[in-house]
Parts: C-alpha cells; sequence; structure tokens
C-alpha cells in the first residue's frame, strides 16, 4: 500500500469507486445519534456535582463520541465498493479511535465549562482536527488484498474535508452554546437535535469530502497479504449495534441521571424552604418521629434547650429532656428529677393540653405538644415570661387592691359605725329638747302665759329645724356611702299623702299659701319605700311652702299608665319665686340652692332636692323640673306602680298598717 | 285608769313622756331596760308598752319578741319607738312581734293617736 498527495499518475487508470447508500445513511445516523449523546452528557458533566463525576462523564462521553465517529468512518469505508478486495490493519484501524476520543474528550471537557464562548472556536478546531485525523489514520489501515491498494490525495479537497469538519463542529457547538443552553424543555431538546445532526454532518461531511479527495489505484501484486481478513456484514451488523448501543446507552443514564438530579435538586429545595418555614418559627419548633427520635428542630429550640451535649437529630426526647433538666435548665425538676422526668414522658406519650415549663432566669415556657398520626410528636415552646411576669404583677396588684379594698371597707364600716352612733347621740337630746319645749308650751298656754308660750315656740321651731338639718346630713351621708337601704312595702298613699300635707301645712300657712289637692278617689296600689316617699313629699311641699308668698300651691296625684308598668305621677307646682335655668341645673347637686342668699333668706341645709331625687331613683323613679323665674316652679316625680326590686316580703308589715289606715 | 309601761333608758326621755302621758291620763310604769321590760310586763300585766328599740342590758327587739313568746303576756300591744325614720329598725320591730311602731322624736299628737288605736 502507498499513498501520495499527487504522483502526476494518469487519473484514467484510477479505480471506480461507488457507495452503498444504504451504509452511508446509517454512518450518518449513528454520528448524529452519538453526537446527541456526548452533547447531552455535555450536560451532565456541567451539572456534575463532584469533580469525580465529572471526569466519569467526560469520559463516558468521549467514549460515546469517539465510537460514534469511528464507527461512522468504519462503515463508510464499508460502504465503499471497489473493483478491488480490501482489508483493514486491525491495529491501525484501532489506534485510529485514539485521536477521535481525545478530541472528544477536549471538546466536552471545553464546552461543558460554565460561560466561556471563546471555548466553543477551541473546542471546533480540536473536534475537527480530531475527525480529520482519525479518517485519515484510519485510511491508512486499509490495504488491497490480491494487489497492492495505491491512494492519491487531491490536495484542495482534503483542505476542504478538515475545514468543513473544523466548520462545521464549530457550528453545532455554536447551536448547542447558545440556543440549547438558554432554551428550557423542547426548545432545548430541538436545538440539541439540531446540533448533533450537524455534528454528524460535520463528521460524515469530512469523511465523504475526504474520500472524494482520494483517488485509488491497484498496483503490484501484493507481498503483505494480512491474516485480519474480517466478513465486511458482520462488521457493519457489530460496528453499528455497538455504537448505537453505546450512543443509546448514554443518552438513557444521562436522562436517568439528569432525573435523578432534578429531583434531588427539587427535594433539596422542598427541604431547605421546609427547614426556612421551621427556621422563621419564633418558638422553639421540634418533631419526634413515633419511636419519639428528633426529626427536626428549629435554632430556637437548640437555643432553649441549651445544655452540654448538642441536640442532634437522632437524639430521643427522654436524652433531650434528661440533659436539660440536669444541666439545671428547667426549675420544675429541681430537686426531683426522676419524678418529673417520669411524669414529663407520661405528659409526652400522651399529651392533652398544654402547659407551662419553669425555666432557668426564671423564663416560662409554654408547651404544646400535639400527636401526629403515623408521623410522630410535634411541640412547641413559647416563652411566655413576659406574659407570665404581667400576670404575676397583676395578681400582685390584685392582691393589693383588694388590702386597699378590704382597708377601706373597714375604714367605711367604721365611718357607718360612727355615723350610726352619731345619730343616736344627736337625736337623743334633741328630742329632749324637743319634748320638753313642747311640754313647756303646753303649760305656758294653759296657764295663759303668751309671752313665754311664743318663745317657747321659738325654741321648739328651732330644734325641730336643728333635728331636720342633722337627719339630712345623716341621709345624704348614707347615701353616699351606699349604705341607705330600700325597704318597699305596698303603701297606701293617700293615708302618706295626708300625713305629709298635715306636717307640712303649717309651713305653707305660715307664707299665707294656698294649698290645693287633687288626688283620684281611687288609687292603685304602689310598691315603694314609705318613709322616703313621705320625705320626697315633704320636701317638695316644704320648699314650695317656704319660696312661695301669698300664692298658690297644687299638688296633683295622676296615674300615668301609658307605659305597660304604670307609673304613678306626684306633681308639686307653686307660684313662687321660681328658678333660671341656671339654677335649675344644679339644684340637685349637694349644698346648693339656687344661690347662697337663698340659704340665708330661706333657711336649710341645700340637701332637701339632693335626697329627694336620690331617693325617686333609688326607687326607680324619675324627677323632674319646670320653673320660671317669678312664674313659680312645677316638680313632677315619676315612680313605678310596681318596683319588682329583690326586696324583703313585707306581708306582715302590710298587714299590720291596715289597723292604722283609717 | 289604763296603765302602760313605758320602757326607756334615757332618763331625760323617760321623764319627759312619762309626764306628758300622765297628763294624758294614763297611769305609766318605768323599766330601763329590756330585761326589766320583760319581767314587769309579767308582774304588772300592763294595758301597753312603749319600748325604745336600742335600750342596754336587752335591747327592744329581742324583748318584744320574748314578750310575745309568753302566753301571758303575748296580748299585750307593744308600740315600738324607733330612732328617725330607720327602714331596717323599723322592719326589724315589726318582725319582732310589735304590734305598730312610732319615730322619734315623739309628736304627741301622732303618738297618742297610735296609743288610742289599742286602749281607751
Amino acid at each position: 500500500m502507498q499513498h501520495y498527495f499527487y504522483d502526476g499518475r494518469d487519473l484514467s487508470q484510477a479505480l471506480e469507486a461507488d457507495y452503498d447508500s444504504g451504509l452511508v445513511m446509517l454512518s450518518i445516523a449513528i454520528v448524529s445519534l452519538a453526537s446527541y449523546a456526548a452533547l447531552s452528557v455535555a450536560g451532565r458533566i456541567r451539572a456534575a456535582e463532584s469533580d469525580n463525576k465529572r471526569r466519569i462523564w467526560l469520559m463516558a462521553g468521549s467514549l460515546t463520541m469517539g465510537g460514534g465517529v469511528w464507527a461512522m468512518h468504519f462503515i463508510a469505508m464499508l460502504a465503499l465498493r471497489l473493483p478491488l478486495a480490501v482489508s483493514y490493519d486491525v491495529s491501525i484501524t484501532i489506534l485510529s479511535t485514539a485521536p477521535v476520543i481525545l478530541s472528544s474528550y477536549v471538546m466536552l471537557e471545553v464546552i461543558s465549562r460554565p460561560k466561556i464562548s471563546q471555548s466553543v472556536v477551541l473546542a471546533s478546531v480540536v473536534m475537527g482536527l480530531g475527525i480529520g485525523t482519525m479518517h485519515y489514520i484510519g485510511m491508512a489501515a486499509m490495504q488491497g488484498i490480491s494487489r497492492q491498494l495505491i491512494m492519491l490525495f487531491e490536495p484542495k479537497l482534503f483542505m476542504l474535508s478538515i475545514l468543513i469538519a473544523l466548520a462545521l463542529s464549530g457550528v453545532a457547538l455554536t447551536i448547542d452554546f447558545l440556543v440549547g443552553r438558554n432554551k428550557k424543555g423542547s426548545g432545548a431538546i430541538w436545538a440539541k437535535i439540531g446540533a448533533s445532526l450537524i455534528m454528524g454532518l460535520a463528521v460524515s461531511g469530512m469523511h465523504y469530502t475526504g474520500m472524494a479527495a482520494t483517488c485509488f489505484f491497484a498496483g503490484d501484486a501484493s507481498p503483505l497479504w494480512t491474516k485480519s481478513s474480517l466478513n465486511p456484514s458482520a462488521l457493519v451488523f457489530w460496528v453499528s449495534f455497538t455504537s448505537v448501543l453505546i450512543a443509546s446507552l448514554a443518552i438513557f443514564v444521562t436522562f436517568v441521571d439528569r432525573r435523578i438530579q432534578q429531583a434531588t435538586l427539587e427535594e433539596a429545595v422542598s427541604r431547605s424552604r421546609m427547614r426556612e418555614a421551621i427556621e422563621s418559627i419564633a418558638d422553639g419548633f421540634c418533631l419526634f418521629d413515633m419511636e419519639d427520635r428528633l426529626v427536626e428542630c428549629n435554632q430556637r429550640y437548640r437555643e432553649i434547650m441549651n445544655f452540654s451535649s448538642p441536640i442532634m437529630p437522632g437524639m430521643p426526647f427522654e436524652a433531650i429532656m434528661r440533659g436539660a433538666a440536669e444541666a439545671g435548665l428547667i426549675l420544675d425538676a429541681d430537686g426531683r428529677l426522676e419524678d418529673w422526668l417520669a411524669e414529663r414522658m407520661t405528659r409526652h406519650r400522651t399529651p392533652r393540653e398544654n402547659f407551662v415549663e419553669h425555666f432557668v432566669g426564671d423564663r416560662w415556657m409554654r408547651v404544646s405538644e400535639r400527636r401526629v398520626w403515623n408521623t410522630g410528636t410535634v411541640a412547641i415552646r413559647t416563652d411566655i415570661t413576659e406574659l407570665k411576669q404581667t400576670e404575676i404583677e397583676l395578681s400582685k396588684a390584685i392582691a393589693e387592691a383588694q388590702k386597699a379594698r378590704a382597708v377601706a371597707e373597714e375604714a367605711n364600716n367604721a365611718k357607718s359605725a360612727f355615723l350610726a352612733n352619731m345619730s343616736h347621740e344627736l337625736r337623743t337630746p334633741m328630742n329632749a329638747i324637743i319634748g320638753y319645749s313642747e311640754m313647756l308650751l303646753e303649760d305656758a298656754r294653759e296657764s295663759g302665759q303668751q309671752h313665754t308660750a311664743s318663745d317657747l315656740l321659738k325654741i321648739h321651731a328651732s330644734a325641730v329645724h336643728l333635728l331636720t338639718i342633722i337627719n339630712e346630713i345623716l341621709d345624704l351621708s348614707k347615701i353616699e356611702a351606699g349604705k341607705m337601704e330600700l325597704c318597699l312595702e305596698e303603701i297606701h298613699l293617700p293615708s302618706v299623702i295626708d300625713e305629709a300635707v298635715n306636717t307640712v301645712r303649717p309651713i305653707v300657712d305660715k307664707n299665707s299659701n294656698k294649698l290645693f289637692i287633687h288626688c283620684p278617689d281611687s288609687l292603685p296600689a304602689i310598691k315603694a319605700d314609705a318613709i322616703k316617699l313621705r320625705q320626697i313629699l315633704l320636701n317638695l311641699l316644704s320648699n314650695a311652702g317656704k319660696f312661695t308668698h301669698a300664692g298658690e300651691i297644687d299638688f296633683s296625684v295622676s296615674v300615668d299608665a301609658a307605659s305597660e308598668a304604670g307609673w304613678i305621677v306626684l306633681q308639686v307646682r307653686d307660684t313662687g319665686i321660681g328658678m333660671s335655668r341656671d339654677q335649675i341645673d344644679k339644684v340637685f347637686a349637694a349644698f346648693t340652692q339656687a344661690d347662697n342668699s337663698t340659704t340665708r333668706r330661706y333657711g336649710g341645709t341645700g340637701l332637701g332636692l339632693t335626697i329627694t331625687k336620690k331617693f325617686c331613683e333609688m326607687m326607680g323613679g324619675t324627677i323632674e323640673i319646670d320653673s320660671e323665674p317669678g312664674a313659680g316652679s312645677s316638680f313632677i316625680v315619676k315612680l313605678p306602680l310596681a318596683l319588682d326590686h329583690g326586696v324583703k316580703n313585707d306581708q306582715n308589715s302590710a298587714g299590720r298598717r291596715q289597723r292604722i289606715e283609717p | 285608769m289604763t296603765k302602760i309601761l313605758l320602757v326607756e333608758d334615757n332618763e331625760l326621755n323617760r321623764d319627759m313622756l312619762s309626764r306628758r302621758l300622765i297628763k294624758q291620763g294614763f297611769e305609766i310604769a318605768i323599766a330601763v331596760n329590756g330585761e326589766e321590760s320583760v319581767q314587769f310586763a309579767k308582774s304588772l300585766r300592763p294595758d301597753l308598752i312603749l319600748m325604745d328599740m336600742s335600750l342596754p342590758v336587752m335591747d327592744g327587739w329581742q324583748a318584744a319578741s320574748l314578750i310575745k313568746a309568753d302566753p301571758i303576756t303575748q296580748t299585750i300591744p307593744v308600740i315600738a319607738l324607733t330612732a328617725h325614720a330607720m327602714g331596717e329598725d323599723r322592719q326589724k320591730a315589726l318582725d319582732a312581734g310589735c304590734d305598730e311602731y312610732d319615730t322619734k322624736p315623739i309628736d304627741l299628737a301622732r303618738l297618742l293617736a297610735k296609743i288610742r288605736l289599742f286602749v281607751i
């Protein structure tokens, strides 16, 4: 076998070469498939997590690519039909795979680097040269069987074949680089398919251009008859089978690996999301499995349970609690570790409701443990120290307030007792004064001592007045202390009215007033406090008498049945001095009369109306004023007919009272 | 003559009231505390008892209930004399069995009217 670039041989002597088109197509298909496999592997190399893995992928990829190119070449050579029997030198054929495997390695190494665009040029140069070298070494393995095979190469086409390999690899890698990496899904796959087809064309284009550059001549009878004669059709089968298998395997493994990696990545993402979520919980979080071993916990939990040994997944719950308790973190366990631990374990195994753990540094944790079916136990520890402190402060404050209230109540009781005493002590001598003056007055009248009688009357009137004032002051202090009791009973209104009218008549007469009483013949029974009602009437009537001169006083009683409950309306109207708007506003305030001069002119404590209003309200009623200065005043008291106040049963008193009613 | 047992611890009130009632034609016996009133009610058998409620040794409410519990004295009317318009005192007096009440200061006309409900 001899081969030259061109030795001036007569080209018409060249052997006629012919191709089996089926095998040509097969060769192109195989190399395209191998390219696809190699590009897929490149993606895996880029995604490899470790150098080792990367190296394995590089190796597998370069073998696949190299094997594919070599298979393409070999099948194409078998497709070549020459009128001269040929054979291949086995060792040279095997050697021819070396450059293409090496160049594939370099190409994969370069293109699997992230983001170096110039590397595409380098990769295509290496790849193109690798393919060319492989081709021409492979050609060298060709030998005639009976006669010498002489090959001559046309230089321009030879150069073109190398250029085609370079250029088309460049195009293929560029497509893969620009499109394949920037797109996702089917776009990336189509780009890869396109790139693989072009890479296939680069290899086969190089080959068939190279073949076109070659002229075969038959030489002398060959002395070199090689022993390695292989059955060409069997070779085609095995070579194609093997290379397709390798390429398919590579594609399959790549696919599987990508899926695994994707799944791993997804799991990692979801795991890290979960972790972030757990870490973002402000409370201590931990999860134990069915065997009570720690599965997961957050940093906050580690901070809370910060004892000598670090908390690691897999640690038994008991060990963590024991560790924390032994380190003195949990005050509840102080001095009773084993008992506490036993209780705590029971509680943990049958969690019912939240509970509180007292931690060192006077910190309080609310623990919420929940069994999760088929998973284990989830526990949350919330720091409620502030809440607890507030609670403690609150209970202290409450205790203090209770103490203060007790003191106040005691003082109030003392005041009430004092008032009760005082009222007795003040009234007793008053009773004597009033009684004796009354007695003497009678004597003086009987014995005709008019002068003495009129003086005694003054003493008597003054005493009565003083007693009234004392009573009013005591009443008001009782009302203000909340000690005034309501004594409800069914009362006979006409007799209460009669009594009140009889009592105030002297005051009314003194100022030459006329008193008219309008009372319907039949009045419904009314439930009220007789003494308070009497006092209301006395106050209103005596005020009318006091502040009216030579005028008229109208006292009318009526029933207002408009509302469901029914009201009794007591109205006292006079033609007296009346009051201005301002005076009306102040008239119910304690110690206030229409103005200060009123007290001097008309006497009284200014408490009468205050007490009257309080009494009305105590009985569930109201009091209203209608007044104009100079035109007189009108006081309207409304009391409910039946006051359903939880009061004592007054059957007895009512029964007894019947006797004195006329 | 109608016999009234006046139960009153205060000397002035006792003196004043007894003199005024005697002047009205009643015969007056005096007890100065609750215990005495129970004894005298039994021994003197008065026609009516005027009983102050705040008394030493035994208070008026207790005395009244004892008098009303004893078959010998239970028919004697008892008029309670209570301090100024003390609702609860008055109610207590009626609960203790008193037949009537009047408030201090004594209004003689009013008291006489109440006495006349029971005796001539």
